[in-house]
């Protein structure tokens, strides 16, 4: 009887969200992207006044490109997998959006393992010159970064299998995937500024 | 009516019968207090009580500055440039964005009625952030550390020190200017469209997103730094006569002109509260704060972006930008000139909190036409003392406005007014003394006085800016001491009893913070905020707007 008088109820009106997870997600990646763009632009000033005056910016050989190129094909696949969580979450399919972000950070534990590799393989200490502090300053704080969002995508993740997110509520996979699309585009300049062009 | 629907988070502690926590409650609920208007007050207490301490030491530096080559205050090089790179680091970091955060936090929620401020939990991470770091900054600066020394000749470890707690300082304020800006953006009652934002709650957005770009920049330097620094031989970011030069654009124009973005917001609500009066123009008003947020943005000017031996001033860019910021200033202070005389009448005996915002606007926009003339080749002012004028026009100009908000808004978050007579004698002390101090500075940069180099390089003044230099001393001390005079009459008014009897709105304000108690009750407002239908929602009781904020009738 209960059950019959609740079906007979008009549905629950929408209600407005005012969204500010994502605002203060956005506010956020416009400082780290400040703080990617000082860095990497240091980088290039250096490296031409370097390259200017006859001097050695980072040897040859140092940097392998193979692992780079992986590295940059994984960001961008995890976009991918990173999209197919929202086009989930937005149909309540709580379950592939789960398997979605699991997979991203996936892929993000995959990229930072790589960089692992490349700070043991490159053989360049932090103290040759300057292109070697800029290199593990702008690599190194892209890992840390990198960590944090693997581990805020496996908690969105987490609530998001609890049923905390659903279509009515996106905000926390939309701003995991702000943070992660961010984190990718400063992958790509590291990619081609560091790593292709030295 | 309105509904407003915050984060569960801030919603569901809120009861309209609660009470402010009050300090009586205990250490505890300091500590753990996520109430917007406590920890407002408390971050004004402290920026101010840093305040006091930065002026100071700028005081003293001016002792130095008035006779280099006779007084030995600091007793090396080295720590003289300690003291003058910490009264520029205090200034900004500890003193004039806290307060105006401080303000923010206590206040735009209440004008965008709002139940609380975005991320509670956050603001107080970010206040107690900046805490902790701020106060190892000082400590770092004490123990011969701070932002390198031209000589290399401090402490290395203490350096380091001072630049990680200044990264842990700006990521605080970092987290509470993104709790502010997102309040005035995602949590506005209906009708409270962008265009009829307060203009203080307006001018927090443009200047928090300016802040946020540009502490990004800033920490890139310092982590830079750090790393470099940090258990070896520094190759070059770290090397210690590189330091500051890395970071000395934070504190020069246009940079240092965003900082003072606030205070054409306090002045805003506060010559429109004075004059009784809609501010005229409000769109072109909120129009050019806009722009200023655009055209203060500095952190591109640093020496580590220019290519190698180009001056500033041969770069197009960085002179347009210096005029129109200027000119942009100048249409804003014309527009409250116009609402000022259009309205005379209604002023009457001018309040504390008016004087000084009134003041504060003036030397904020005196800074930026200063800057205009840095920035022209000719003149060749950049690298003058007309550097150190310019910043002490904006930062000390912005840090009279924010003490003209503490007065105006005293009744919201401490529950109690200030003496208006104490502060009135605050704000022209702190008026006189800006122009004492920033004015001769101005002169000296034209007679060739540098920056600190004077005392490195062992330069002799002329006699001319010797007296300049005096008048600067004295100018610095009288600014510290009317600072000092309105952080004891705070301190005063927080000591004595809550006012029972304190009205809503006790000043004829025109915005949302004016319709709920004071102090306001846990969750601001006792009932939802009715739907806003001009940027002055108070006086539409009175007499309804048209569409762009002007009386219908």
């Amino acid at each position: 009887m209960a059950t019959a008088e609740m079906l007979d109820l008009p549905p629950a009106p929408v209600v407005p969200r005012p969204r500010t997870l994502v605002v203060g997600t956005a506010l956020g990646c416009a400082a780290v992207a400040g703080f990617f763009a000082a860095l990497i632009s240091i980088y290039v000033g250096q490296r031409q006044q370097t390259l200017g005056a006859g001097e050695t910016w980072i040897p040859s050989g140092t940097i392998e490109l193979t692992p780079g190129v992986f590295m940059w094909f994984t960001s961008l696949l995890s976009i991918v997998w990173m999209q197919w969580a929202i086009y989930a979450i937005a149909r309540d399919i709580r379950k592939h959006a789960f398997v979605a972000l699991s997979l991203v950070a996936i892929f993000g534990i995959s990229m930072i393992n790589q960089t692992a590799y490349y700070f043991v393989d490159m053989d360049f200490p932090v103290d040759t010159n300057a292109a070697s502090t800029l290199l593990y300053t702008i690599v190194g704080s892209h890992m840390v970064l990198m960590i944090v969002v693997v581990v805020a995508a496996v908690f969105v993740g987490l609530r998001t299998l609890a049923g905390n997110y659903s279509s009515r509520n996106t905000d926390g996979l939309v701003s995991v995937a702000l943070i992660w699309y961010l984190m990718v585009a400063i992958y790509t300049a590291i990619w081609y500024i560091i790593y292709v062009t030295k | 009516m309105t509904t407003i629907e915050a984060p569960t988070e801030t919603h569901e502690a809120i009861s309209p019968d609660a009470s402010t926590p009050d300090a009586d409650d205990g250490l505890l609920s300091l500590l753990t207090t996520t109430d917007h208007k406590m920890l407002g007050m408390m971050y004004v207490r402290l920026s101010m009580l840093f305040g006091v301490a930065i002026l100071g030491i700028g005081a003293v530096v001016g002792i130095e500055r008035s006779q280099p080559d006779s007084i030995d205050l600091f007793g090396s090089v080295d720590q003289f440039f300690q003291a003058w790179t910490a009264y520029r680091v205090g200034l900004v970091f500890l003193v004039v964005v806290p307060l105006f955060l401080g303000l923010a936090t206590a206040i735009v929620p209440l004008q965008v009625g709002s139940p609380a401020i975005a991320f509670p939990r956050a603001a107080a991470l970010g206040f107690w952030c900046w805490t902790l770091g701020a106060g190892i900054v000082l400590a770092g600066f004490a123990i011969d550390g701070g932002v390198g020394t031209p000589f290399d000749r401090s402490d290395s470890e203490a350096v380091a020190l001072t630049l990680a707690a200044l990264v842990l300082t700006v990521i605080g304020l970092g987290l509470s200017t993104v709790c502010v800006v997102t309040t005035v953006i995602a949590l506005r009652p209906e009708g409270m469209y962008l265009d009829r934002v307060p203009v203080f709650a307006w001018s927090m957005v443009i200047a928090g997103v300016t802040w946020l770009v540009a502490f990004g920049v800033f920490i890139g330097n310092l982590v830079l730094a750090y790393v470099d620094l940090r258990g070896r031989a520094p190759v070059l970011y770290g090397q210690e006569q590189n330091i500051f030069g890395q970071i000395q654009w934070m504190f020069a124009a246009p940079q240092v002109l965003a900082f003072a973005i606030p205070a054409f917001g306090i002045a805003g609500d506060a010559i429109a509260t004075s004059t009784n009066q809609r501010q005229p123009r409000y769109g072109v008003l909120l129009g050019g704060i806009g722009a200023l947020g655009v055209l203060t943005f500095g952190a591109w000017a640093q020496r580590a972006f220019q290519p190698s031996n180009q001056n500033l001033t041969e770069n197009g860019v960085y002179v347009a930008q210096g005029i129109l910021t200027a000119l942009a200033m100048l249409v804003i202070l014309g527009g409250f000139a116009s609402a000022i005389v259009g309205s005379i009448r209604n002023i009457g005996r001018p309040n504390a909190w008016f004087i000084g915002a009134v003041a504060g606007l003036l030397m904020v926009t005196i800074a930026g036409d200063a800057n205009v003339l840095r920035v022209i080749e000719p003149l060749d002012l950049i690298d003058t003392s007309a550097e150190t004028s310019v910043m002490n026009y904006a930062l000390i100009g912005a840090l009279i406005a924010g003490v003209a908000g503490v007065y105006y808004w005293a009744p919201k978050f401490l529950g109690r007014k200030l003496s208006g007579g104490v502060g009135s004698l605050a704000m022209l002390g702190l008026l006189g003394g800006t122009i004492a101090l920033a004015l001769p500075d101005l002169i000296s940069g034209f007679l060739g006085e540098g920056q600190p180099e004077f005392v490195l390089l062992g330069y002799e003044p002329e006699s001319s800016v010797e007296s300049l230099n005096v008048i600067a001393m004295i100018g610095a001390f009288v600014v510290a001491g009317a600072f000092a005079l309105a952080f004891l009459d705070m301190l005063a008014a927080s000591a004595r009893s809550s006012e029972v009897d304190l009205a809503d709105d006790p000043w004829g304000g025109q915005t949302l913070e004016w319709a709920t108690t004071s102090p306001p009750p846990l969750g601001n407002f006792a009932a939802p905020v009715a739907t806003v239908r001009s940027p002055q929602p108070l006086l539409d009781d009175e007499a309804p707007a048209t569409d762009d904020g002007t009386e219908a009738n």
